[in-house]
Protein backbone atom coordinates (compact mmCIF):
# COMPACT_ATOMS: atom_id res chain seq x y z
CA UNK A 1 0.00 0.00 0.00
CA UNK A 2 1.81 3.07 -1.07
CA UNK A 3 0.26 6.21 -0.15
CA UNK A 4 0.70 10.02 -0.87
CA UNK A 5 -0.52 13.00 1.19
CA UNK A 6 -0.59 16.50 -0.17
CA UNK A 7 -1.51 19.82 1.43
CA UNK A 8 -4.50 21.39 -0.63
CA UNK A 9 -2.75 25.20 -0.89
CA UNK A 10 0.62 23.37 -1.51
CA UNK A 11 -1.05 21.48 -4.62
CA UNK A 12 -2.80 24.11 -5.91
CA UNK A 13 0.54 26.49 -6.14
CA UNK A 14 2.06 23.62 -8.18
CA UNK A 15 -1.24 23.56 -10.72
CA UNK A 16 -0.52 27.59 -10.77
CA UNK A 17 3.02 27.44 -11.69
CA UNK A 18 3.07 24.34 -14.07
CA UNK A 19 0.52 26.39 -16.11
CA UNK A 20 2.90 29.00 -16.73
CA UNK A 21 3.75 29.49 -20.29
CA UNK A 22 7.53 29.48 -20.98
CA UNK A 23 9.93 31.24 -23.60
CA UNK A 24 10.19 27.18 -25.59
CA UNK A 25 9.92 24.38 -23.47
CA UNK A 26 6.30 23.44 -24.12
CA UNK A 27 5.05 22.47 -21.16
CA UNK A 28 6.74 23.17 -17.35
CA UNK A 29 7.75 20.63 -14.84
CA UNK A 30 8.79 20.42 -11.18
CA UNK A 31 9.73 18.85 -8.52
CA UNK A 32 7.70 17.73 -5.20
CA UNK A 33 9.68 17.52 -1.66
CA UNK A 34 8.44 15.06 0.44
CA UNK A 35 8.79 13.35 3.82
CA UNK A 36 8.14 9.35 4.53
CA UNK A 37 7.15 7.06 6.88
CA UNK A 38 6.88 3.64 6.50
CA UNK A 39 4.60 0.79 8.51
CA UNK A 40 3.57 -2.40 8.54
CA UNK A 41 4.41 -2.81 4.83
CA UNK A 42 2.59 0.86 3.89
CA UNK A 43 4.27 3.78 2.52
CA UNK A 44 3.11 7.32 3.16
CA UNK A 45 4.71 10.28 1.23
CA UNK A 46 4.30 13.91 3.12
CA UNK A 47 4.76 16.01 0.42
CA UNK A 48 4.96 19.33 2.20
CA UNK A 49 7.57 22.31 -0.69
CA UNK A 50 7.89 22.26 -4.26
CA UNK A 51 11.17 23.04 -6.09
CA UNK A 52 9.98 24.26 -10.07
CA UNK A 53 12.50 23.90 -12.36
CA UNK A 54 14.23 27.70 -13.32
CA UNK A 55 13.23 28.91 -16.74
CA UNK A 56 16.94 28.58 -17.13
CA UNK A 57 16.97 24.91 -16.28
CA UNK A 58 15.09 23.56 -19.92
CA UNK A 59 16.70 21.77 -22.25
CA UNK A 60 14.91 22.55 -25.64
CA UNK A 61 13.91 19.31 -27.61
CA UNK A 62 11.06 18.93 -30.34
CA UNK A 63 10.12 15.12 -29.13
CA UNK A 64 9.39 15.84 -25.41
CA UNK A 65 6.94 18.43 -23.63
CA UNK A 66 9.45 19.29 -21.09
CA UNK A 67 12.58 18.19 -20.51
CA UNK A 68 15.30 19.26 -17.53
CA UNK A 69 18.70 20.30 -18.64
CA UNK A 70 21.72 18.58 -16.82
CA UNK A 71 22.29 22.29 -14.25
CA UNK A 72 18.43 21.53 -13.50
CA UNK A 73 18.95 17.89 -12.50
CA UNK A 74 21.81 18.53 -10.28
CA UNK A 75 20.24 21.21 -8.40
CA UNK A 76 17.64 18.78 -7.31
CA UNK A 77 20.23 16.23 -7.05
CA UNK A 78 22.21 18.16 -4.37
CA UNK A 79 18.90 19.51 -2.78
CA UNK A 80 18.22 15.93 -2.21
CA UNK A 81 21.55 15.44 -0.62
CA UNK A 82 21.83 17.84 1.26
CA UNK A 83 18.38 17.86 3.17
CA UNK A 84 17.42 14.43 2.82
CA UNK A 85 14.22 14.04 1.48
CA UNK A 86 12.83 11.59 -0.82
CA UNK A 87 12.09 13.37 -4.45
CA UNK A 88 9.37 13.79 -7.10
CA UNK A 89 9.09 14.75 -10.34
CA UNK A 90 5.66 16.57 -11.10
CA UNK A 91 4.14 17.71 -14.32
CA UNK A 92 0.78 17.94 -15.59
CA UNK A 93 -1.31 17.02 -18.54
CA UNK A 94 -4.16 19.02 -17.41
CA UNK A 95 -7.80 18.20 -18.14
CA UNK A 96 -9.95 16.71 -15.61
CA UNK A 97 -9.60 12.72 -14.09
CA UNK A 98 -7.14 10.38 -13.71
CA UNK A 99 -4.09 11.25 -16.04
CA UNK A 100 -1.68 8.83 -17.41
CA UNK A 101 1.92 8.04 -17.97
CA UNK A 102 3.05 9.00 -21.77
CA UNK A 103 5.29 6.20 -23.24
CA UNK A 104 7.81 9.44 -23.65
CA UNK A 105 7.23 10.18 -19.38
CA UNK A 106 7.53 6.77 -18.52
CA UNK A 107 10.74 6.08 -20.68
CA UNK A 108 12.11 9.91 -19.03
CA UNK A 109 11.34 8.89 -15.96
CA UNK A 110 13.14 5.96 -15.82
CA UNK A 111 16.26 7.29 -17.00
CA UNK A 112 15.91 10.16 -14.21
CA UNK A 113 14.51 8.83 -11.03
CA UNK A 114 16.68 6.19 -10.71
CA UNK A 115 19.42 8.43 -10.10
CA UNK A 116 18.54 10.26 -7.68
CA UNK A 117 18.99 7.48 -5.50
CA UNK A 118 23.26 7.98 -6.11
CA UNK A 119 22.62 11.55 -3.79
CA UNK A 120 19.82 9.89 -1.46
CA UNK A 121 19.52 6.22 -1.38
CA UNK A 122 17.88 6.18 1.20
CA UNK A 123 14.34 7.79 0.36
CA UNK A 124 12.06 6.27 -2.18
CA UNK A 125 11.89 8.65 -5.29
CA UNK A 126 9.30 8.62 -8.13
CA UNK A 127 6.98 11.24 -10.69
CA UNK A 128 3.55 12.81 -10.25
CA UNK A 129 1.63 13.43 -13.04
CA UNK A 130 -1.56 15.77 -12.96
CA UNK A 131 -4.62 16.76 -14.08
CA UNK A 132 -6.71 19.83 -13.41
CA UNK A 133 -8.73 17.92 -10.42
CA UNK A 134 -6.74 14.14 -9.67
CA UNK A 135 -3.11 12.75 -10.32
CA UNK A 136 -1.45 9.62 -10.38
CA UNK A 137 1.77 8.35 -9.79
CA UNK A 138 5.02 5.77 -9.62
CA UNK A 139 7.32 4.99 -7.10
CA UNK A 140 10.56 3.96 -7.31
CA UNK A 141 11.62 2.27 -3.79
CA UNK A 142 15.02 0.80 -5.34
CA UNK A 143 16.68 2.11 -8.43
CA UNK A 144 17.70 -1.04 -10.39
CA UNK A 145 13.39 -2.38 -9.56
CA UNK A 146 10.62 -1.30 -11.47
CA UNK A 147 8.45 1.42 -9.56
CA UNK A 148 5.35 0.72 -8.02
CA UNK A 149 2.01 2.78 -8.81
CA UNK A 150 1.09 4.83 -5.82
CA UNK A 151 -2.52 3.00 -4.94
CA UNK A 152 -4.03 6.59 -2.87
CA UNK A 153 -3.62 10.40 -3.23
CA UNK A 154 -4.80 12.11 -0.10
CA UNK A 155 -5.47 16.17 -0.35
CA UNK A 156 -5.28 17.83 3.18
CA UNK A 157 -6.65 21.25 4.06
CA UNK A 158 -10.11 22.84 4.41
CA UNK A 159 -11.36 20.30 1.65
CA UNK A 160 -9.79 16.95 2.60
CA UNK A 161 -10.08 14.29 0.27
CA UNK A 162 -8.64 11.30 -1.36
CA UNK A 163 -9.15 8.90 -4.47
CA UNK A 164 -7.40 5.42 -5.74
CA UNK A 165 -5.69 5.47 -8.39
CA UNK B 1 -30.70 4.33 5.62
CA UNK B 2 -31.88 7.40 4.01
CA UNK B 3 -29.55 10.51 3.66
CA UNK B 4 -32.14 12.73 1.67
CA UNK B 5 -32.29 15.34 4.26
CA UNK B 6 -28.45 15.67 3.97
CA UNK B 7 -27.92 15.35 0.35
CA UNK B 8 -26.93 19.45 0.72
CA UNK B 9 -23.31 18.11 1.46
CA UNK B 10 -22.83 17.03 -1.91
CA UNK B 11 -23.59 14.49 -4.61
CA UNK B 12 -21.19 11.83 -3.45
CA UNK B 13 -21.29 12.99 -0.16
CA UNK B 14 -22.35 9.74 1.50
CA UNK B 15 -20.20 7.65 -0.31
CA UNK B 16 -17.25 9.92 0.94
CA UNK B 17 -18.24 9.77 4.66
CA UNK B 18 -18.54 5.91 4.10
CA UNK B 19 -14.83 5.83 3.15
CA UNK B 20 -14.05 7.74 5.42
CA UNK B 21 -11.76 6.59 7.97
CA UNK B 22 -11.69 8.64 11.63
CA UNK B 23 -9.97 8.33 15.23
CA UNK B 24 -11.96 8.66 17.99
CA UNK B 25 -9.26 9.43 20.74
CA UNK B 26 -10.69 8.70 24.01
CA UNK B 27 -14.50 7.45 24.37
CA UNK B 28 -15.94 9.01 27.16
CA UNK B 29 -17.94 12.30 28.05
CA UNK B 30 -16.76 13.87 24.48
CA UNK B 31 -15.85 10.65 22.30
CA UNK B 32 -19.03 8.97 22.87
CA UNK B 33 -21.01 11.89 21.33
CA UNK B 34 -18.29 11.69 18.24
CA UNK B 35 -19.40 8.07 18.02
CA UNK B 36 -23.15 8.88 18.17
CA UNK B 37 -23.22 11.55 15.73
CA UNK B 38 -20.58 10.50 13.28
CA UNK B 39 -22.30 6.69 13.08
CA UNK B 40 -25.40 8.60 12.14
CA UNK B 41 -24.22 10.52 9.81
CA UNK B 42 -22.48 7.83 7.91
CA UNK B 43 -18.96 7.74 8.56
CA UNK B 44 -18.16 4.00 7.07
CA UNK B 45 -14.99 3.40 9.88
CA UNK B 46 -13.79 3.90 12.58
CA UNK B 47 -10.73 3.87 15.08
CA UNK B 48 -11.40 4.03 18.92
CA UNK B 49 -8.87 3.79 21.38
CA UNK B 50 -9.13 3.99 24.95
CA UNK B 51 -7.69 2.39 27.78
CA UNK B 52 -9.99 2.61 30.18
CA UNK B 53 -13.15 0.67 31.69
CA UNK B 54 -16.10 2.13 32.26
CA UNK B 55 -16.97 3.20 36.11
CA UNK B 56 -19.82 4.72 38.07
CA UNK B 57 -18.63 8.27 37.56
CA UNK B 58 -18.71 8.07 33.75
CA UNK B 59 -22.12 7.25 33.59
CA UNK B 60 -23.72 10.30 33.28
CA UNK B 61 -22.14 11.20 30.59
CA UNK B 62 -20.83 8.28 28.27
CA UNK B 63 -23.87 8.60 25.49
CA UNK B 64 -25.03 5.06 24.89
CA UNK B 65 -23.80 3.61 28.62
CA UNK B 66 -26.02 1.33 30.23
CA UNK B 67 -26.34 0.28 34.14
CA UNK B 68 -25.37 -3.23 33.29
CA UNK B 69 -21.74 -1.99 31.82
CA UNK B 70 -20.75 -0.92 35.09
CA UNK B 71 -21.57 -3.99 36.43
CA UNK B 72 -19.56 -6.25 34.37
CA UNK B 73 -16.87 -3.63 34.49
CA UNK B 74 -16.97 -3.30 30.62
CA UNK B 75 -14.07 -1.37 28.54
CA UNK B 76 -15.40 2.01 26.95
CA UNK B 77 -14.40 0.81 23.49
CA UNK B 78 -16.94 -1.89 24.03
CA UNK B 79 -19.40 0.41 24.18
CA UNK B 80 -18.28 2.58 21.39
CA UNK B 81 -18.65 -0.17 18.81
CA UNK B 82 -21.92 -1.18 20.43
CA UNK B 83 -23.64 2.62 20.24
CA UNK B 84 -21.38 3.29 17.11
CA UNK B 85 -23.02 0.23 15.17
CA UNK B 86 -26.66 0.98 16.74
CA UNK B 87 -26.09 4.76 14.61
CA UNK B 88 -24.76 2.62 11.38
CA UNK B 89 -24.92 -1.12 11.51
CA UNK B 90 -21.93 -1.32 8.51
CA UNK B 91 -19.62 0.90 10.16
CA UNK B 92 -16.09 -1.28 10.33
CA UNK B 93 -14.78 -0.39 13.80
CA UNK B 94 -11.40 -1.18 15.03
CA UNK B 95 -11.18 -0.90 19.04
CA UNK B 96 -7.72 -0.50 21.07
CA UNK B 97 -8.06 -0.53 24.72
CA UNK B 98 -4.68 1.04 25.34
CA UNK B 99 -3.25 4.22 25.19
CA UNK B 100 -3.35 5.78 21.66
CA UNK B 101 0.43 5.85 20.98
CA UNK B 102 0.56 2.11 21.15
CA UNK B 103 -1.76 2.20 18.13
CA UNK B 104 0.63 4.72 16.02
CA UNK B 105 0.64 2.52 12.62
CA UNK B 106 -3.25 2.31 12.75
CA UNK B 107 -3.73 6.06 13.42
CA UNK B 108 -1.54 6.52 10.80
CA UNK B 109 -3.93 5.48 8.03
CA UNK B 110 -7.25 7.42 9.38
CA UNK B 111 -8.25 10.29 7.37
CA UNK B 112 -9.23 12.79 10.59
CA UNK B 113 -8.82 12.54 14.08
CA UNK B 114 -11.22 13.34 16.89
CA UNK B 115 -9.58 13.90 20.66
CA UNK B 116 -11.23 14.20 23.94
CA UNK B 117 -8.25 14.14 26.18
CA UNK B 118 -8.07 15.11 29.53
CA UNK B 119 -4.44 16.46 29.36
CA UNK B 120 -2.36 19.38 27.40
CA UNK B 121 0.24 17.23 27.31
CA UNK B 122 -2.06 14.28 25.54
CA UNK B 123 -3.25 16.82 23.09
CA UNK B 124 0.46 18.54 22.41
CA UNK B 125 1.35 14.50 21.53
CA UNK B 126 -1.83 14.36 19.62
CA UNK B 127 -1.54 17.06 17.85
CA UNK B 128 2.53 16.66 17.07
CA UNK B 129 1.44 12.97 15.57
CA UNK B 130 -1.75 14.09 13.23
CA UNK B 131 1.16 17.16 11.88
CA UNK B 132 3.69 15.07 11.40
CA UNK B 133 1.46 12.63 9.41
CA UNK B 134 -0.57 15.13 7.59
CA UNK B 135 -4.30 13.91 8.82
CA UNK B 136 -6.14 17.08 10.73
CA UNK B 137 -7.05 17.31 13.80
CA UNK B 138 -10.14 18.07 16.22
CA UNK B 139 -9.74 18.93 19.52
CA UNK B 140 -12.72 19.23 22.38
CA UNK B 141 -11.96 19.97 25.92
CA UNK B 142 -13.39 21.61 28.94
CA UNK B 143 -13.52 22.83 32.38
CA UNK B 144 -15.13 23.67 35.30
CA UNK B 145 -14.01 25.77 38.45
CA UNK B 146 -15.09 26.85 41.77
CA UNK B 147 -15.13 31.19 41.48
CA UNK B 148 -16.35 31.46 44.67
CA UNK B 149 -18.06 29.79 47.22
CA UNK B 150 -21.35 28.77 45.22
CA UNK B 151 -20.45 29.57 41.56
CA UNK B 152 -18.60 27.33 39.14
CA UNK B 153 -17.89 28.63 35.62
CA UNK B 154 -17.64 25.96 32.84
CA UNK B 155 -15.01 27.03 30.10
CA UNK B 156 -14.23 24.84 27.03
CA UNK B 157 -12.85 24.91 23.13
CA UNK B 158 -13.05 23.37 20.14
CA UNK B 159 -10.36 23.87 17.88
CA UNK B 160 -9.39 22.20 14.48
CA UNK B 161 -6.01 22.01 13.84
CA UNK B 162 -4.81 21.16 10.20
CA UNK B 163 -0.68 20.85 8.83
CA UNK B 164 0.39 24.38 7.28
CA UNK B 165 -2.64 25.92 9.08
CA UNK B 166 -2.02 27.90 13.04
CA UNK B 167 -2.22 25.29 15.84
CA UNK B 168 -3.12 24.81 19.54
CA UNK B 169 0.13 26.24 20.52
CA UNK B 170 -0.85 29.49 18.27
CA UNK B 171 -4.42 30.16 20.07
CA UNK B 172 -2.48 29.50 23.50
CA UNK B 173 -4.87 26.42 24.38
CA UNK B 174 -0.95 24.82 24.66
CA UNK B 175 1.46 26.59 27.04
CA UNK B 176 4.72 25.83 28.44
CA UNK B 177 3.28 27.03 31.76
CA UNK B 178 0.62 24.84 31.22
CA UNK B 179 2.38 21.71 30.52
CA UNK B 180 4.92 22.37 33.58
CA UNK B 181 2.13 23.07 36.21
CA UNK B 182 0.10 20.10 34.93
CA UNK B 183 3.69 17.73 35.16
CA UNK B 184 3.98 18.72 38.52
CA UNK B 185 0.40 17.92 39.10
CA UNK B 186 0.55 14.64 37.83
CA UNK B 187 -1.17 11.74 39.12
CA UNK B 188 -2.60 14.17 42.20
CA UNK B 189 -5.23 15.57 40.05
CA UNK B 190 -8.50 13.28 40.90
CA UNK B 191 -11.77 13.44 38.66
CA UNK B 192 -11.85 16.44 36.31
CA UNK B 193 -15.64 17.70 36.70
CA UNK B 194 -17.56 17.38 33.02
CA UNK B 195 -21.21 17.72 32.07
CA UNK B 196 -22.93 15.81 29.81
CA UNK B 197 -24.51 19.19 27.87
CA UNK B 198 -21.32 20.87 27.85
CA UNK B 199 -19.62 17.97 26.42
CA UNK B 200 -22.35 17.73 23.92
CA UNK B 201 -22.64 20.72 22.93
CA UNK B 202 -18.83 20.68 21.90
CA UNK B 203 -18.80 17.59 20.03
CA UNK B 204 -21.55 18.78 18.11
CA UNK B 205 -19.73 21.45 16.80
CA UNK B 206 -16.31 19.73 16.41
CA UNK B 207 -18.32 16.62 14.24
CA UNK B 208 -19.72 20.02 11.84
CA UNK B 209 -16.09 21.05 11.89
CA UNK B 210 -15.19 17.70 10.50
CA UNK B 211 -18.03 17.17 8.23
CA UNK B 212 -17.30 20.51 6.34
CA UNK B 213 -14.10 19.16 6.17
CA UNK B 214 -14.85 15.94 4.13
CA UNK B 215 -18.25 17.58 2.42
CA UNK B 216 -17.69 21.49 2.74
CA UNK B 217 -21.51 23.21 1.83
CA UNK B 218 -19.68 26.20 1.86
CA UNK B 219 -16.38 27.87 0.77
CA UNK B 220 -16.18 30.42 4.00
CA UNK B 221 -14.25 28.10 6.02
CA UNK B 222 -10.74 28.85 7.47
CA UNK B 223 -7.88 25.59 8.28
CA UNK B 224 -7.65 26.99 11.88
CA UNK B 225 -11.09 27.09 13.25
CA UNK B 226 -11.32 27.97 17.37
CA UNK B 227 -14.59 28.41 19.08
CA UNK B 228 -14.25 29.30 22.80
CA UNK B 229 -17.63 28.06 25.45
CA UNK B 230 -18.40 29.81 28.28
CA UNK B 231 -21.28 27.13 30.02
CA UNK B 232 -22.40 30.28 32.11
CA UNK B 233 -23.99 32.29 29.68
CA UNK B 234 -24.19 29.07 27.41
CA UNK B 235 -22.34 31.12 24.22
CA UNK B 236 -19.99 29.11 21.64
CA UNK B 237 -18.21 31.76 19.49
CA UNK B 238 -14.81 32.81 18.20
CA UNK B 239 -12.67 34.51 20.30
CA UNK B 240 -12.34 38.40 20.04
CA UNK B 241 -8.04 37.69 19.13
CA UNK B 242 -9.38 35.02 16.28
CA UNK B 243 -9.38 37.33 13.24
CA UNK B 244 -5.79 38.75 14.22
CA UNK B 245 -4.70 34.89 14.96
CA UNK B 246 -5.44 34.07 11.52
CA UNK B 247 -4.17 36.87 9.43
CA UNK B 248 -0.74 37.03 11.21
CA UNK B 249 1.88 35.18 10.26
CA UNK B 250 2.33 31.10 9.31
CA UNK B 251 2.43 28.86 12.38
CA UNK B 252 5.95 28.58 14.09
CA UNK B 253 5.38 25.21 16.26
CA UNK B 254 4.92 23.08 13.41
CA UNK B 255 6.94 23.70 9.75
CA UNK B 256 5.35 21.65 7.39
CA UNK B 257 8.35 20.33 6.41
CA UNK B 258 8.80 17.94 9.60
CA UNK B 259 6.39 15.31 8.39
CA UNK B 260 7.19 11.77 8.53
CA UNK B 261 10.19 9.28 9.97
CA UNK B 262 13.40 11.17 9.33
CA UNK B 263 15.02 8.37 10.27
CA UNK B 264 12.89 5.84 7.45
CA UNK B 265 15.65 4.18 5.82
CA UNK B 266 13.72 2.51 2.48
CA UNK B 267 16.73 0.41 2.50
CA UNK B 268 15.63 -1.52 5.06
CA UNK B 269 12.82 -2.90 3.12
CA UNK B 270 14.73 -4.31 0.30
CA UNK B 271 12.98 -7.47 0.74
CA UNK B 272 9.53 -5.28 -0.07
CA UNK B 273 11.32 -3.54 -2.97
CA UNK B 274 11.88 -7.31 -3.90
CA UNK B 275 9.20 -9.44 -3.03
CA UNK B 276 6.53 -7.12 -4.04
CA UNK B 277 4.57 -4.90 -1.77
CA UNK B 278 1.65 -6.68 0.65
Amino acid sequence: MIRFKILDNLLHSIRHNLAQDHAYSHERVGFLIAGIDIRDKKYTVLAHSYLPVDDSDYHYTPRFGATVNRDGLFKMFNFALKEGVAIFHIHSHGRTGLPKFSAVVIAENNRIIPEFFKYRPDKPHGAIVLSDNRAIGRIWLAPANPPFAIDEFHVVGKHTYKWRT
Amino acid sequence: MDYSRQSYLGVNAQQTLAETRIGLIGYSGGGSHFGQQLAHIGIGKFVVIDPKIIDGKHRPRLVGSEPEDVTRNAPKIEIAKRQILRGNPTAIIETYQSKWQSQISTLSACDLIFGAVDSFSQRDELERFCRRSFIPYIDIGMDIRGTSEENFSITGQVIQSIPGGHCLWCCGLLTEKKLAKEANHYGIVGGLPQVIWANGLLASAAVGFGISLLCPWHKDTQKFRWLTYDGNTGELKAPSCFGDLISSSKCPHHPVSEVGNPLADIRNHHTICANGLA
